[in-house]
């Protein structure tokens, strides 16, 4: 039974095929190490255990009628709470969605479950996807399974936790400036980014649209390549959605880029630049040529990202008026006794400054100001053309270079409370990640060392558009090269029953 | 940001009104932000349109066929209502 947790996705499905594990017994492990961990690192919001026994048992019906199973057949897999699924709350961490229940699944479970994986439980996030550090959820803080002190990462921080900690084998995140990557990076897991449009958004509760895409949170790269492989493809439903036509290296000398901006970058921890640049000479060792090649609009990325995902949001958000969606109130703050406005104002006001924490309500004012008259130009205007550039600069590099190396994040996980009160502080955790989501192209977080302080630290690998597959078979080989030296599970205590590693 | 400014925005997303205190929270990471989008300002002005791309691949508009489906979901939409009354679902009034 022990050995179940350590299996990766792949070998514990074709284990199930070759009827060495049962799903049920899987999801009994499992759900056994959620009652021995959970409550030391808060990853999900909600159990699905009842709904995980009775898939495995379907599964296992199925396998004795001699169907066949799919590729994820008895693989539990955790959703971040902002992905829906019939039938069950898909809160975004906000209590103002406390109380609803989706009404559809969407399309990424459809296709995780068409291929046998079993969904276990909703994870945490920051509410609405928009944070670092899953401190902003409305309902409670993740810790990070390498030090509970410390946050695991945001947003998808619950599902970064969950992969991280043996509780899920694998997990989907939402990414729109850096939410799957900067928390696989401080958990020490696989974390993709796909390419816009590569991933069905629908049944994804929208934060900013041209940015959002969904993308696996595994603990090897090969996992996180056949997660993307299941859920990835054009779908009707999603009018962003592309057809794939994937590019992937031909066999030519593998160049990869270091872009000087980031590695000059300030705030950078020397210890995680260390270890990428030792992960940067295992490739050339292998035979890969190293150029630097320049992104001059990098420091452009962070208030161009902080001004069109907050627009986005402030539009995508309106609905939330406790008369379309969410929780409604009558009365809000005190202040209001000498409100004039008419009762139906007061309710979408009461309803939204209740229901929305504070990080929510802070991006949905940005956003409302830089769309309002007279900043328009100067700010969201700008902010657009600022993402045209920084697109061109990738163009431009990946003609020098096949590839991007960078770090993932600045610096390894930080202390829970440590940033939480200076937004800005938190949104510089992001620097290395947004530009990615700007220009729309694909990106992964590998692990690839651990500081003094034993905490993971990620080397981030970018593609040019539609690059995917070519970014997740360099990963991969960077795990082969390294013997999976980097994969590696960090050590939580049991709080009952004596102490177990 | 002056107190007006503020008002105006927060009256346009819904928001508000907040006490005192909260309000001078916000306002103060608000100067801050605006200090980070600044240096939006510092960059070179190419005197081209706004040009629309970036994150959007191939941008063009793709619409699905025009088929009237059978819509299943009704009664869990209905159930999500917060009030209801008999066979009926309560809501306030949004007409002035």
């Amino acid at each position: 039974m022990a050995d179940i947790g350590n299996l990766t996705a792949i070998e514990l499905a074709q284990k199930v095929v070759s009827r060495q594990l049962r799903p049920t017994e899987i999801i009994e492990a499992y759900f056994q190490k959620v009652v021995q961990i959970e409550p030391q690192i808060d990853a999900y919001l909600l159990l699905l255990k009842e709904r995980a026994l009775s898939q495995a048992k379907m599964i296992e019906e199925k396998q004795a009628k001699g169907m066949p199973l799919g590729r994820l057949a008895g693989v539990p897999v955790a959703v971040k709470d902002n992905i829906m699924i019939e039938g069950y709350p898909a809160t975004c961490a906000s209590k103002i969605l406390e109380d609803c229940r989706a009404v559809y699944t969407a399309t990424v479970v459809k296709r995780l479950e068409e291929e046998g994986a079993i969904i276990i439980g909703k994870t945490n996030l920051d509410e609405f996807a928009m944070g670092s550090s899953t401190e902003n959820s409305g309902f409670k803080t993740t810790k990070n399974p390498w030090d509970i002190s410390r946050v695991p990462g945001g947003s998808s921080g619950g599902s970064a936790a969950a992969v991280a900690a043996g509780l899920a084998a694998a997990a989907l995140g939402s990414d729109t400036g850096g939410s799957i990557r900067q928390p696989a990076a401080f958990c020490g897991v696989v974390g993709f980014k796909p390419t816009y449009g590569f991933v069905s958004r629908f049944g994804l509760v929208a934060f900013a649209s041209s940015l959002d895409q969904i993308g696996p949170m595994t603990r090897t790269v090969s996992d996180a390549a056949l997660l993307f492989e299941v859920i990835s493809g054009h779908d009707p439903m999603d009018s962003t959605s592309l057809s794939q036509e994937r590019m992937t290296n031909e066999g030519k000398t593998l160049r990869i880029g270091l872009p000087k901006e980031y590695f000059s970058a300030e705030g950078a921890d020397p210890e995680v630049l260390a270890a990428v640049e030792s992960a940067v000479k295992i490739f050339q060792k292998e035979g890969a040529r190293i150029v630097d090649v320049s992104l001059p609009h990098t420091r452009f990325a962070l208030p161009a990202y902080y001004i069109i995902a907050p627009s986005e949001a402030s539009a995508n958000l309106a609905r939330f008026d406790g008369i379309r969606y969410g929780k409604r109130r009558q009365r809000g703050t005190e202040a209001e006794g000498q409100s004039e406005e008419s009762g139906l104002i007061t309710l979408y006001k009461a309803s939204r400054t209740n229901g929305f924490g504070a990080e929510v309500q802070r991006r949905i004012l940005i956003g409302t100001f830089a769309l309002s008259h007279g900043y328009y130009e100067a700010y969201y205007g700008r902010a657009q053309e600022a993402r045209r550039k920084i697109a061109d600069d990738f163009d431009e590099a990946f003609r020098q270079a096949d590839f991007i190396a960078t770090p993932t994040t600045p610096t390894p996980a930080f202390k829970i409370g440590e940033k939480s009160g200076d937004p800005v502080a938190m949104y510089l955790s992001d620097i290395f990640t947004i530009p990615v989501n700007l220009a729309g192209i694909p990106a992964v977080s590998i692990p690839c060392g651990f500081s003094k302080t034993n905490l993971p630290v990620g080397l981030q690998i970018l593609g040019p558009r539609t690059g995917d597959k070519s970014v997740l078979e360099l990963a991969e080989h960077f795990e082969k090269m390294t013997a999976n030296e980097f994969v590696k599970r960090p050590a939580v205590r049991v709080r009952q029953g004596g102490i177990g590693w | 940001m002056t107190e007006d400014v503020f008002e105006r925005i927060a009256n346009l997303a819904r928001l508000g009104p907040y006490p005192a205190e909260d309000k001078a929270k916000l306002s103060k990471d608000f100067g801050r932000i605006l200090e980070l989008f600044n240096v939006l300002a510092e960059m070179p002005p190419d005197g081209e349109a706004e040009r629309r791309r970036g994150g959007e691949a191939e941008r063009k508009t793709v619409f699905r066929d025009d088929v009237v489906k059978p819509f299943a979901e009704k009664n869990k939409i209905i159930e999500n209502f917060p009030e209801k009354e008999g066979p009926l679902l309560k809501v306030p009034k949004v007409i002035e």
